[in-house]
């Protein structure tokens, strides 16, 4: 019962991974004809080279644009949306309705938004797609606005875990509503909290979709992730260097999430049992 | 029957050397604290766990090996095991779908055998219905339902009334009775309750650390217990244990008694009160003080303080009571008293 | 009295201020949506030239029917559905499969099999991608289904998924099966499947979901545009220029709108799907 999962995943999990390592010590020749060693020093170089850098940079810093801005919408839309209304549900609906959008489409949604060209807002000057400085912000909000509804979804699912009896004894203590929030509320969802940005951590990591889209990595190479950068390595040519970029990323996405895991199980409050 | 049956788990020793032979047709229960190894004997029965060592006969055929399903017997669960997704009818009709045994049997058939079954337990009405929209009574009875179905020679049940509520449990003990009448059917019942193994078994075996204590019927294991376990674990409120170095000179009108005896048991109904100046006879003497009264309607249970313990006498409801502090005397026949050894074995 | 209506009053205000903070919350989340529909169906240079105002002008509704003859949608679609179909299938089948040997069966290894499989949770598809597209290509499977579908088979969060769900079977009914004389096979498709049936409905869900909205496996394992999923497409239209953008949004609507469609009417378990494993119970 378990054979097709252990061929599938030794196949595409565990294979890709040794071979990365093999494809990083040989390079092939233009045609991909022939493999010449290159040896440890590959990685040495691609890994302290520039383009690497760059690249880890740019991830990093897409990660910082979406990641706490996207958290904290979320939790205010399911805070917002966590209450006893008529067709409340309505609400809720709309809130979670960009998991209807791939990356993809969102992508298109802010091309005809903010699209130098042809965008609404193309000359918005924060957040211009023609200006290095502020192209990443452009991408960025395209892909917090496609979570939107997938970290809203999560938190309210929390919320909804929250015992009313616990928030009626705070209100008997004297707490307001917003020390109701602060106080009993957020330490009990926090593991949810928790989960939920390490999702949205490892998936900025690796965002690609947005920003071929809307950027194709522009302008001056300002939005080339590191994804974009490894995807752009591919050719016999410069594949070495893409497998050992590889090896790079999945070192940092894994020491992200271990850290955030070991960090946040430390933190918060696993409330309960 | 079981030979010499022992279960291990680890290094922790839940069954140890079990013989135990079951009779045709008989209501035999399995009586014990929880956690004294009673449903593991039964789990082995059904062949839903393998004993570390010991044999289990099924009729003539050593069992050990073979699949629950050909054993021929059927097992009611404690929480009822019964599939949710599946209604009445369909759970009922369960038994009869695994391989083995009369599958073969047609569609009509089997339709015919779960309305048999349904009837018996008078679930006819309910046959559509999924378990979360039954009661906990008809979820109980369908579970019986489910285990009769096939007819197996053999029903294992697991404190099959332990989720029941009070007052349906004492009805369901005499509909169980009646069903096993009915059934003409060997049942092996489970429970930590000694009004249930008093009420309904031919037999009762009385179990505590995976150790049997003693095999007989409910009578008989009350008025003649082999050991002070078993003499403790039957009967509410429990019989009174006395140490006899405790007992006054003076209330020691108790003659010889049996060489090595260290305490008495006494059984709550056997102890009555006595007034100072009544003669006393042949009665031994327990002198102490009231600490309360428990009236239950029908007849009132005293607690008295004898020395360093609580001494319970059984009393009929309208009988006067000392009240609270003041001096009781209570009797008992000396024939009456149970004399056990320093180890809790009965000295005769 | 006085106190009683100005608590009515209270609360009247509060629910006004809520419909109120919850209605402009929406219009925030959906301005994008209604810009694009406005986008889509207003002629790119009429548009522009009228300085993009926020409601369409000279709306032409014939804009999906072109964007949908234009860029080869129907195939697309009909082949990303094709795409999520096996892949969900193919998920929902090894999940399955590998959730109850972890739940229900005893074997060797069986934790360490358990830690290698969950591990490759760590590893996101993004790193395995270069080795990956050359083991697809070795294979022959670029442009193909098996070079889409395959490597997506199997995967670890499927398979705690259903391993956790499945543990919450109560032992007894596995009993009473055994004692029903139910083998495994029985098992698993009379009581285990059917029973977790609104945690495999929702596997299934957000399978398909993520499964029609993936980009760079596509993007990496073809390069015939006939092969070309709905994602695509879509970057096909995007590189266009400024004449055609009309049709690069109305192409990405009708992409979203299976989608949206199986989001409104199987909201609950795509949520329950997608928060598995943040909220416990």
């Amino acid at each position: 019962m378990l054979l097709p999962t252990l061929v599938l995943l030794g196949v595409f999990a565990y294979f890709p991974l040794t071979r990365l390592v093999h494809m990083g010590l040989w390079r092939p020749n233009r045609f991909g004809t022939r493999e010449t060693w290159v040896g440890p020093a590959n990685f040495v170089e691609v890994l302290t080279g520039e383009d690497f850098r760059t690249g880890v940079w740019i991830s990093a810093r897409y990660v910082l644009l979406t990641v706490p801005i996207g958290l904290l919408l979320g939790l205010v839309l399911a805070l917002a949306a966590h209450r006893r209304l008529k067709g409340i549900r309505v609400f809720q609906t709309v809130f979670s309705s960009t998991i209807a959008s791939s990356a993809a489409v969102s992508a298109v949604v802010f091309y005809s938004l903010i699209n130098p060209k042809i965008g609404r807002f193309g000359d918005v000057s924060w957040l211009s797609l023609a200006d290095p400085d502020t192209a990443l912000r452009g991408v960025a909000l395209s892909s917090i606005w496609q979570n939107l509804g997938l970290t809203f979804v999560i938190v309210l699912a929390a919320l909804q875990t929250v015992p009313d009896e616990l928030l009626e004894a705070a209100a008997l203590d004297g707490f307001g509503s917003v020390r109701r929030t602060t106080k009993v509320v957020l330490p009990l969802i926090s593991p949810a909290l928790a989960f939920l940005g390490v999702v949205l951590m490892v998936s900025a990591f690796q965002s690609f979709a947005q920003v071929e889209l809307l950027t194709g990595g522009g302008p001056a190479g300002s939005t080339e992730t590191l994804v974009f950068k490894i995807f752009e390595r591919q050719s016999p040519g410069s594949i070495s260097e893409g497998a050992v970029m590889s090896i790079g990323m999945f070192a940092i996405t894994f020491v992200m999430t271990m850290v955030q895991l070991t960090l946040t199980s430390r933190k918060v409050h696993y409330g309960g049992r | 029957m079981l030979d010499g049956l022992t279960k291990r788990f680890g290094d922790l020793q839940v069954v140890d050397h079990l013989s135990l032979e079951i009779h045709d047709r008989e209501f035999f229960v399995l009586l014990g604290p929880s956690g004294c190894g009673k449903t593991t004997v039964l789990r082995m029965m059904a062949g839903l766990d393998a004993p570390t060592s010991g044999t289990i006969t099924l009729g003539d055929t050593v069992v050990n090996h073979l699949d629950p399903r050909r054993r021929d017997v059927a097992m009611v669960f404690q929480s009822y095991a019964l599939y949710p997704h599946m209604t009445v009818a369909e759970n009922i009709e369960a038994p009869l779908l695994g391989r083995g045994g009369s599958r073969r049997e047609g569609r009509a058939a089997r339709a015919r055998q779960v309305r048999e079954a349904a009837e018996i337990l008078g679930l006819g009405e309910l046959l559509g219905r999924k378990p979360a929209a039954l009661s906990g009574g008809q979820r109980q009875r369908v579970a019986l339902a489910r285990a009769l179905v096939r007819r197996p020679q053999l029903f294992l049940m697991d404190e099959p009334l332990s989720n029941l509520d009070a007052k349906l449990r004492t009805r369901t003990r005499l509909d169980l009775v009646d069903l096993w009448r009915q059934l003409d059917a060997t049942i092996v019942f489970v429970t930590h309750d000694q009004v249930e193994a008093m009420t309904m078994a031919t037999r009762i075996a009385v179990m505590a650390d995976g150790i049997l204590h003693q095999v007989g019927a409910p009578t008989d294991v009350y008025d003649d217990p082999d050991d002070l376990f078993a003499a403790t674990f039957l009967g509410s409120p429990p019989i009174n244990v006395l140490e006899v170095a405790d007992l006054e000179p003076s209330t020691n009108g108790l003659g010889p008694l049996p060489t090595g005896t260290t305490q008495l048991g006494v059984r709550p109904e056997h102890l009555r009160t006595v007034s100072e100046d009544a003669p006393a006879g042949e009665l031994a003497l327990l002198r102490g003080t009231v600490r309360g009264r428990e009236a239950l309607g029908h007849e009132v249970h005293v607690v008295a303080r004898v020395g360093a313990r609580d001494v319970v006498a059984r009393q009929p409801a309208h009988d006067a009571t000392p009240a609270p502090g003041s001096p009781i005397i209570l009797g008992f026949h000396p024939s009456d008293a149970l004399a056990f050894d320093r180890d809790g074995a009965r000295v005769r | 009295m006085a106190v009683g209506d100005r608590r009515v009053l209270g609360r009247t205000l509060r629910t006004t201020g809520s419909y109120l903070l919850l209605s402009l919350l929406s219009v925030v989340i959906l301005l994008p949506v209604w810009l694009m529909i406005v986008r889509a169906v207003s002629p790119p240079f009429v548009y522009i030239d009228r300085g993009q105002p926020w409601f369409p002008v000279e709306a032409d509704w014939g804009v999906f029917a072109d964007a949908w003859s234009a860029s080869d949608l129907g195939r697309a679609m009909a082949l990303s559905l094709a795409v999520a179909a096996i892949i969900t299938v193919g998920q929902l089948l090894t999940s399955i499969m590998a959730g109850y040997a972890f739940a229900f069966l005893d074997f060797p290894l069986k934790r360490i099999l358990f830690v290698v499989i969950l591990a490759t949770m760590l590893l996101p598809a993004e790193v395995t991608l270069v080795a990956n597209v050359r083991t697809i290509r070795e294979l022959g499977w670029l442009d193909s289904l098996p070079g889409l579908t395959v490597p997506s088979l199997a995967t670890a969060f499927g398979i705690f998924l259903l391993r956790q769900t499945f543990l919450g079977i109560p032992p007894e009914l596995r009993d009473a099966a055994l004692l029903d004389g139910f083998g495994h096979y029985r098992f698993l498709r009379r009581v285990v499947v059917p029973i977790s049936r609104p945690t495999i409905g929702s596997l299934a869900l957000i399978t398909m979901l993520g499964a029609w909205g993936s980009y760079l496996w596509p993007r990496a394992v073809t390069t015939d545009p006939s092969w070309n999923t709905v994602q695509l497409v879509l970057r096909q239209l995007t590189t266009q220029e400024v004449d055609s953008a009309n049709l690069a949004v109305a192409a990405a609507i009708i992409s979203a709108v299976p989608i949206l469609v199986l989001l409104l009417v199987f909201q609950r378990q795509i949520i329950r799907g997608l928060s598995a494993g943040a909220v416990k119970g």
